[in-house]
């Protein structure tokens, strides 16, 4: 029974398959749960899950161990996550363009509102304007945030992740909340003033 | 004033909403669908070392040369022909014999002095 990161990383490297299966029990839903906080959209954290888990498979002996696995998961993961995002709003641009040119064929976009399957049933709606809010946020911020907020990662652990510093990570904190604020402010404002 | 309250409420309403939040859970199968992706990935790979070893400048640089070489030999082996010039000699004797020039209505109209 393989159980330790440490144990594991050695499994693999070794191109065990016990070891493989045994790291993806392990770590599956964080890599899920923190995609899907980055790209709000079920099937987009499950392909970006796949991908992140064949890049670990290929690239696991460039893993040196000077940092814990789990914070070069999160690092796999956000970047896979955030040029899904950039690949998405390409294909958005260029659909827009064949458009232009009378191509009728309409790709197929995540819907406005993201309803998280782990918040509770009462805070859904609360929760999906949060979210929608946290899509206007720079990157930075926007992973801060979840990593924080969403995964329950410290403010070191974050910082870790972020390859930056304590005081730099408290600065994109304090920034992704005040802009969340504003954002949420004035969509209620919005809200209230159309009804 | 009340509907500012109103919106820092929903504000604040929407920062906790996220407080107690649960993880989600994979879809089933994920390993497989995993692993199906790794050996999909290692047959185009075979394709990548192919392309790999040809790109390499120790077997391309020789491949390109017996190519060109081959090209040459080509060009060289037809411009000295001899069964080519003959059907040219023979195009230029018919030609002076049967006179193919292009008789147009201005050369007759100038046939007379």
């Amino acid at each position: 029974m393989v159980n330790q990161p440490n144990d594991l990383i050695k499994k693999l490297q070794e191109g065990d398959q016990m070891g493989f299966t045994a790291l993806m029990d392990l770590y599956q839903n964080m890599v899920y749960n923190t995609a899907l906080g980055i790209v709000q959209n079920e099937e987009d954290a499950d392909d970006i899950t796949q991908e992140v888990f064949e890049q670990v498979y290929i690239s696991i002996g460039l893993f040196k161990g000077q940092s814990k696995l789990s914070t070069w998961l999160y690092k796999i993961t956000i970047t896979k996550s955030l040029d899904h995002i950039k690949k998405k709003k390409r294909k958005k641009r260029f659909g827009i363009v064949k458009s232009l040119f009378g191509d009728s064929e309409v790709e197929k976009y995540s819907p406005v509102e993201f309803n998280h399957p782990g918040v509770q049933l009462e805070q859904k709606e609360r929760a999906s304007e949060l979210f929608a809010a946290l899509k206007q946020l720079p990157d930075k911020q926007k992973i801060a945030f979840i990593l924080h907020k969403v995964e329950g990662q410290s403010y070191q652990e974050v910082a870790e992740i972020m390859n930056k510093s304590l005081n730099a990570v408290e600065a994109l904190m304090s920034r992704a909340k005040a802009n969340l604020k504003i954002l949420l402010h004035n969509y209620y404002y919005k809200n209230l003033s159309d009804q | 004033m009340n509907s500012k309250k109103n919106v820092d409420q929903l504000v604040e309403d929407a920062f906790n909403s996220i407080n107690n939040i649960e993880r989600a859970s994979v879809k089933p199968f994920l390993l497989s669908r995993v692993n199906s992706r790794i050996l999909s990935e290692k047959r185009t790979t075979w394709w990548e070392n192919a392309a790999f070893y040809i790109g390499k400048p120790s077997f391309a640089i020789p491949g390109l040369a017996m190519l060109m070489l081959i090209n040459l030999t080509a060009v060289i082996f037809y411009a000295t022909d001899p069964s080519a010039s003959i059907a040219e000699q023979n195009i230029q004797a018919s030609s002076d014999e049967f006179s193919y020039s292009i008789a147009s209505i201005y050369e007759n109209e100038n046939t007379e002095p």
